[in-house]
């Protein structure tokens, strides 16, 4: 900070990603009115306070393990390298550098940016599995996810001396699969050991609708979601870098491998990608508000992986497909397989986010994902010696982040909470609304509506097979088991 | 005098300056001590949503379900008529609120 221009180079970067990093609150937002929106009326509060409470816990933990995580796993460890001993300096919550220090501008705004990609990846969850997960269970899955396994990822393929990038050529500049695939893949994972909501399945399979309390609050959601968006992509890259190599000074804005793109770039990328996603889903979806702007959010999710790079017409294209591809599939394992996502995040962010990042592999073939380190030795390289982008290198690693990094833990930690009965709530406490017997109406000034859609009818049917006391009386459990259930069931 | 431990009384040379919070040096107890509340925060959650939910179930059995979801669940279950239910079920002397049954008060 001794000369004007390097201060002002090191400040401006520090307020840049501060400001990122206020727009990004937004995401969570978002994400809070569209869940909220999505749940019943009875279900309100408790979805809520299960999604606020996901800013506390994994804010604590990401500073407590997860920004350590990033600096010191980028080598797997044991596949280029072991643990980065300097991870410690940057990243572990004892450092000098966690903390008000004259001699660090950085590292707290860096690592802001960074938690703020937690919350989402977290909330992408939480909206998938409302209505019946139990808050604790819930609570365990988004520090799992937010400050364990998305920044595991992150270390191995989003990071310029990532393993997955230096061997594999792995290319995910805006976060496809680092983000969206691996939280799409918990999301699936839980899901499916969750079970469906009560009643969201017939008895000769046929899938009932549960239509939103409120259609209005999950298409702001989604809007604010968009606006966070954008402080997302501008948080992914370096503003300003000096790119020029052997050729002398050129300064540019970088991706997150520090590769060069610009800003402009990715501002006609991620507004055509958008657009793409909103057109096919408008069409395929018959003008459903809800799905005309999740297809948006999913157009944005398949194009990000190569957004740094894309003509904006190769944006709108990839994001049109990636759109309709997360709806027919969502519809398809909804009647195929009888799993009950309720806002359709698996489909929006893991199936899109898969897509993206094959896609990118097959479009970047030849790239250079970032610059070599020494030691390691990529399957495919630029003529320059840099680790090449290709198709094999973003097939697996797609696959890591779904299912080996998304799915796997996540389906076994589910299986573990649901062992002692603690991933599910008791039926009875289900099907009387989660707000019920704490919170009571979320709108006690509005008449209550009896119909739902028709879907209360259903559940008071079911209710009657309770056998006049509560539950632990219907012949099949949907999915998981409360510990309270099976007491009763006993 | 300053008694925070960073010895920085003055920022008139703030290029020989490094960090700026109190009593440096206790940075790996505050970690102990953060992670030890952070697990006993999910335990306590976990044992609070447990109660919540026998609490639950056994207004519920009082109720009747059918109550418990009246307008599809979204009627809160404080109403006089609630309370009469409950007390036709348990007798005299016990009146489990909801949200508060005899089982809980017993337990604190």
């Amino acid at each position: 900070m001794g000369d004007e221009l390097g201060a002002l180079n090191v400040i401006f970067t520090e307020f840049y990603f501060w400001v990122t990093v206020v727009m990004m609150f937004l995401i969570h937002v978002g994400f809070a009115v569209y869940e909220v929106g999505v749940a019943r009326r009875k279900n309100i509060r408790a979805t809520l306070m299960k999604n606020i409470m996901v800013i506390p816990l994994v804010t604590i933990t990401f500073f407590l393990f997860g920004w350590y995580l990033y600096f010191a796993l980028p080598n797997g460890p044991g596949i280029t390298g072991g643990i980065i001993p300097e991870a410690v300096d940057l990243g572990a919550p004892w450092s000098e550098s966690m903390g008000p220090n004259m001699q660090d501008r950085i590292n707290g705004v860096f690592w802001a940016a960074f938690l703020l990609f937690s919350w989402t990846a977290a909330s992408i969850v939480s909206g998938a599995i409302i209505e019946r997960v139990r808050m604790g269970a819930f609570f365990i899955f988004a520090v799992m996810l937010g400050s364990i396994t998305w920044i595991i990822d992150a270390a191995w393929g989003w990071s310029p001396s990532g393993w997955m990038v230096q061997i594999m050529g792995y290319h995910d500049a805006y976060a496809s699969g680092v983000i969206h695939a691996v939280a799409g893949g918990t999301a699936l994972a839980v899901v499916i050991v969750l079970g469906p909501r009560i009643g969201k399945f017939g008895p000769n399979g046929e899938v009932r609708e549960i239509k939103p309390h409120n259609v209005w609050m999950t298409c702001v959601g989604l809007l604010l979601i968009f606006t966070g968006f954008w402080g997302f992509y501008a948080a992914c890259n370096i503003p300003i870098l000096d790119v020029g190599g052997e050729s002398g000074s050129y300064f540019s804005a970088t991706n997150i491998y520090l590769m060069p793109t610009t800003l402009s770039g990715i501002t006609f990328n991620f507004l055509m990608s958008l657009s793409g996603g909103m057109m096919a889903a408008f069409v395929l979806s018959k003008a459903d508000p809800f799905w005309t702007l999740s297809g948006g959010l999913a157009g944005i999710i398949a194009a990000s992986a190569g957004n740094d790079l894309y003509h904006p017409l190769q944006a709108m294209l990839i994001g049109a497909v990636g759109a309709g591809l997360a709806y027919k599939l969502h519809y398809y394992v909804e009647r195929r397989f009888r799993i009950d996502d309720a806002v359709g995040a698996v489909a929006v962010h893991g199936y899109a986010g898969f897509f993206g990042v094959v896609v990118a592999g097959f479009m970047l073939w030849g790239y250079p994902a970032a610059a070599p380190v020494e030691g390691t030795s990529a399957w495919f390289t630029t003529p320059d010696g840099f680790p090449a982008i290709n198709p094999l290198g973003n097939l697996l690693g797609a696959i890591i982040m779904f299912f080996v990094l998304g799915f796997l833990p996540a389906f076994g930690v589910a299986k573990l909470l649901n062992r002692f009965g603690l991933l599910r709530v008791p039926r009875a406490v289900e099907l009387a609304g989660l707000d019920t017997h704490r919170y009571g109406n979320a709108y006690p000034y509005f008449q209550s509506s009896e119909a739902e859609g028709g879907f209360a009818e259903v559940e008071r049917e079911i209710a009657g097979g309770f056998n006049q006391q509560v539950a632990g009386r219907l012949d099949e459990p949907p999915g998981a088991t409360s510990r309270e259930d099976r007491r009763i069931t006993k | 005098m300053n008694l925070a431990g960073t010895g920085l009384d003055s920022f008139t040379d703030p290029a020989d300056i490094t960090t700026l919070y109190p009593f440096p040096g206790l940075e790996v107890a505050l970690v102990v001590i953060s992670l030890l509340l952070l697990v006993s925060w999910h335990f306590l959650q976990m044992r609070e949503e447990n109660e919540e939910y026998d609490d639950a179930i056994e207004l519920y059995s009082q109720v009747g379900m059918e109550r418990a979801m009246h307008f599809g669940g979204v009627s809160h279950l404080d109403t006089a008529e609630d309370m009469e239910a409950v007390e036709a079920r348990v007798g005299e002397g016990h009146r489990p609120e909801p949200g508060r049954t005899a089982e809980r008060e017993a337990r604190e």
